[in-house]
């Protein structure tokens, strides 16, 4: 905050005083060691600044061809780059083959050299520790992640390009046959089994008793699970009750009065969590959003004393994950905390 | 010297609640006291605006008019500062504002609410000169470093702009007239008893 | 590169696309996202306040716009002092121009000697406990409402302050000393201050305030009967309204609030200039009067000009005693 006046309110650069050149926050990526001074990264892919002020390209992550079709860029790379087409991410071996190996300290080329052990060309900018290739590309006005483009296409995913699938708990069992889930297949280690718990939500007509979507989401005080933020006094204070968003239609029919408490029911294992009642059109009708940054309380019980000694947060409250139900991303194994089926009852 | 005010560009206040929390931060306000909160109009509904509303430090002040203490005194920068050391916790003034601006350490226990707190524009107290009895007492005086309030600078959007009355119409009309819209700067007419025409 | 180019094609026409989807909507004016926004002045106009959502608990932080404040505040501070100035001078006028016209109402077959007891020391412990609660609430009541104006500036603002601070708090503590006080004298006297067909002859001739005639009347008279009801009634008032301004937002929003301590504030200044006659008539205005609140024991003539029916009853159950100290042996 000292030297907050310095910065340009448009470029968001420090024009003088020791931040000189800095962007607001130094951004991430802030490349190099801390000697280079990188300015930070105000906006990713900029090619119309030097890689020194801020600039990018876009990175060479998937390779550099693909089906014959050349995945790097074309026609397009940073200012004052000295490579003026794509390229792909920077080695040891690279720099050789450009002849600016020669640029690399002693010290920096001993460092890549023992990580590399019998084969040092293969030493990316990712894993030199001496920071030596990103501090040669950066001279060049190149990025060591190299100039590609950008993909629409994201072949190793299991949908290269999104399709509509319906959510394991559908409100629309009707669209499964059409939509399903991806089949049944082991990730990593775990069974994925989203196709079975689907099939059965079905037979079972779940959606008949679990009338209402539930999704899950973020408040602008908390963060994550909530425990930090909801330790903060001047945070907690601004949400200080686990709730649960319905809309004045469905709020009607069930006698629910805004700022009352109300159980949500998940459609698993007799799941429940007495949260209180926000009645607002920020939902549609037949849906419901529940913040996930709560704990502390189980199925109506308070947790409180369960804490270690002082540990625990201002504020307490349902947790959302316990009515939220089986269903995990292949991909990322992150589990499905966004669609599910609740009923609602006011407690 | 200039007359300072807030305006709020409702169209561009996003509801993050940054204003609150700095000033909690800056002044070390307590629990239950909102020196500044941020009020969402038509809630979910299309054409949703949130306001963040604090002391608009009035023109003829109505909470000056009704105190019975004559706790209230309005600064040559028309900020609206009122002494602890006066206040009698009557309550008066929250009634007569028209923003909600007053607080009350205790705001059911009869016999005493305790010593009226609202926002100082950033400036302090009246009563002390700036430093640590000052702070404990009305929080930071951000004014008398050369600082405008914590709230304002703080605002992600810029949705709330503080300082020189003139110069931050001029700046809501300036952009009104390039993005083409405007809800209005909110409470202006009733503080100020005069708006930005647009 | 061929397939590249293919790409680019592929993808240039699927921009296209998208943009001619896209053409109705933006080939009109520019977009106004805010064309069905909320608007203060359209808020103020139907609704004379801007209320919205807050995250916090405290409800009333939701309005964050009401005018009223201003309306409250001319009532408060111009309104408010006139209707005191005419209801406490209003009423010190009346009695000085009674007095002026009837003198003081002495007993006209003079004082007896002899004495029959008219309150018993409950009733009395009673009554000058609500009196002095009341004395203490008005002074302090009408210095929270006039002190500014008439006391500050001969106090000087810290001496003021410490001193309404402290009145405050004393307005806050004696008041439930006065509401026990209501509740206490409605359920002793309700039963004797109930309208009876003899109080039409008082009404008729107004007590014989201005006629010398002594209308006949049981325990209370309708004079008495009237006192006590506007009593009960201003005192269910400002005790209900004083319990609002010392619970505030337990009961009422902003504007109950405003309109709480508006009719406690007129009630408050109707009700001490009710007690001005009160305190008249009970001292200065009737001689005898005063001993029925002070020793408990009335002049056995006093009670037959004044309460016929009443001392007729009593001096069937009790013997008179002289008026002498010494008889003070307990009355009970």
């Amino acid at each position: 905050m000292a030297n907050q006046g310095a910065f340009d309110i448009v470029t968001l650069r420090a024009a003088d005083g020791p931040a000189k050149g800095d962007y607001y926050g130094l951004p991430w990526p802030c490349w190099g060691t801390p000697e280079i001074k990188h300015p930070g990264t105000h906006t990713l892919y900029n090619t119309n600044l030097h890689v020194k002020d801020g600039g990018g390209t876009f990175r060479a992550r998937f390779g550099v061809d693909r089906e014959g079709e050349s995945l790097l860029a074309y026609n397009s790379w940073s200012k004052g780059s000295e490579i003026t087409s794509g390229y792909p991410e920077f080695t040891y071996g690279v720099l050789k083959q450009l002849g600016w190996d020669k640029d690399l300290t002693g010290k920096e080329r001993a460092t890549i050299e023992k990580i590399g052990g019998a084969a040092p060309d293969g030493v990316g900018w990712a894993v030199d520790l001496s920071g030596g290739i990103i501090r040669v590309c950066l001279e060049h006005g190149v990025m060591a992640y190299g100039n590609a483009k950008a993909r629409a296409i994201a072949w190793n995913l299991p949908d290269p390009v999104p399709v509509h699938r319906e959510p394991i708990y559908t409100i629309r069992p009707d669209l499964v046959a059409k939509y399903p889930t991806l089949p049944d297949a082991r990730q990593f280690r775990m069974l994925n089994a989203g196709l079975t718990h689907q099939k059965s939500a079905v037979d079972r007509g779940l959606a008949k008793d679990f009338p209402i979507v539930l999704t899950s989401g973020r408040l602008v005080e908390y963060e994550g699970g909530g425990e930090e933020t909801r330790s903060n006094r001047w945070l907690a204070e601004l949400q200080q009750d686990m709730f649960v968003e319905i809309n004045p239609a469905d709020a009607a029919a069930r006698g629910v009065q805004d700022g009352g408490w109300v159980w949500v029911l998940g459609p698993e294992d007799g799941s429940k969590a007495r949260v209180k009642a926000l009645v607002t059109e920020r939902v549609g009708k037949g849906v419901a959003f529940m913040p996930f940054h709560f704990a502390g309380y189980f199925q109506g019980v308070d947790q409180r004393g369960n804490y270690p000694k002082g540990a625990d947060p201002i504020v307490l409250g349902e947790s959302v994950n316990t009515v939220t139900t089986y269903g995990y991303d292949p991909v990322t194994n992150m589990h499905e905390g966004k669609v599910t089926l609740c009923q609602i009852r006011a407690a | 010297m200039a007359r300072v005010k807030f305006l709020c560009d409702a169209d561009r206040c996003i509801e993050c609640n940054a204003c609150v929390t700095a000033c909690k931060n800056e002044h070390e306000v307590p629990w239950g006291i909102n020196r500044r909160r941020v009020v969402t109009i038509n809630d979910g509904k299309p054409g949703e605006r949130s306001v963040s509303m604090a002391c608009m430090h009035c023109t003829d002040a109505p909470c000056a008019a009704v105190c019975p203490v004559n706790c209230f005194q309005t600064t040559a920068d028309g900020i609206v500062l009122h002494s602890k050391e006066l206040c009698i916790g009557c309550g008066y003034c929250f009634y007569a504002c028209p923003f909600g601006a007053p607080q009350y350490p205790k705001v059911t226990n009869f016999g005493s609410r305790g010593k009226m707190d609202k926002c100082t524009y950033c400036a302090g107290g009246p009563d002390d000169k700036p430093g640590k009895a000052e702070y404990e007492r009305y929080g930071a005086n951000r004014l008398a470093e050369g600082k405008l309030p914590i709230c304002a600078e703080m605002c992600s959007t810029k949705a709330l702009l503080a300082g020189d009355g003139e110069i931050i119409a001029q700046i809501y009309k300036e952009r009104v007239l390039k993005r083409g819209y405007g809800s209005g700067a909110w409470g202006w007419q009733t503080a100020y008893r005069e708006t930005v025409a647009l | 590169m061929k397939t590249a180019n293919r790409i680019r094609a592929a993808f240039a026409a699927l921009a296209f696309g998208a943009a001619l989807a896209l053409t109705p909507a933006s080939a009109q004016a520019p977009v106004n996202p805010t064309a069905s926004a909320v608007k203060e002045e359209q808020l103020l106009k139907e609704l004379d306040r801007v209320t919205g959502r807050v995250s916090i608990p405290d409800r009333k932080a939701g309005v964050v716009i009401q005018p009223e404040g201003r309306e409250f505040r001319a009532l408060q501070t111009r309104a408010m002092p006139w209707v005191a100035i005419v209801a406490i001078f209003g009423m010190l006028a009346l009695i000085a121009a009674f007095y002026l016209y009837r003198g003081r109402i002495m007993i006209d077959s003079g004082k007896s000697g002899m004495t029959i007891k008219r309150f018993g020391g409950f009733d009395r412990v009673v009554h000058w406990t609500t009196a002095v609660s009341f004395l203490t609430l008005a002074a302090t009541g009408l210095n929270t409402a006039f002190g500014r104006s008439l006391l500050l500036p001969l106090m000087g603002e810290h001496a003021f302050a410490a001193w309404a601070e402290f009145a405050k708090m004393v307005h806050n503590y004696v008041a439930f000393a006065f509401m026990a006080g209501i509740v206490a004298m409605f359920v002793m006297w309700v039963k004797d201050n109930i309208f009876q067909m003899i109080d039409m002859e008082w009404i008729r001739s107004f007590g014989g305030l201005f006629s010398h005639q002594h209308p006949p009347s049981s325990r209370f008279n309708f004079g008495e009967k009237w006192m006590f009801w506007s009593i009960i009634f201003l005192g269910a008032a400002i005790s209900a309204t004083g319990l609002m301004l010392l619970f505030p937002f337990q009961w009422a929003g902003i504007q109950g609030m405003q309109w709480a301590t508006l009719i406690h504030g007129v009630v408050g200044v109707v009700f001490f200039a009710a007690i001005l006659a009160h305190i008249y008539i009970g001292t200065l205005g009737m001689e005898g009067a005063f001993d029925a609140m002070g020793s408990g024991r009335v002049d056995v003539n006093w009670a037959k000009e004044h309460h016929s029916v009443w001392a007729e009853e009593e001096l069937r159950k009790q013997t008179p005693q002289p008026a002498d100290g010494r008889l003070a042996a307990p009355a009970e």
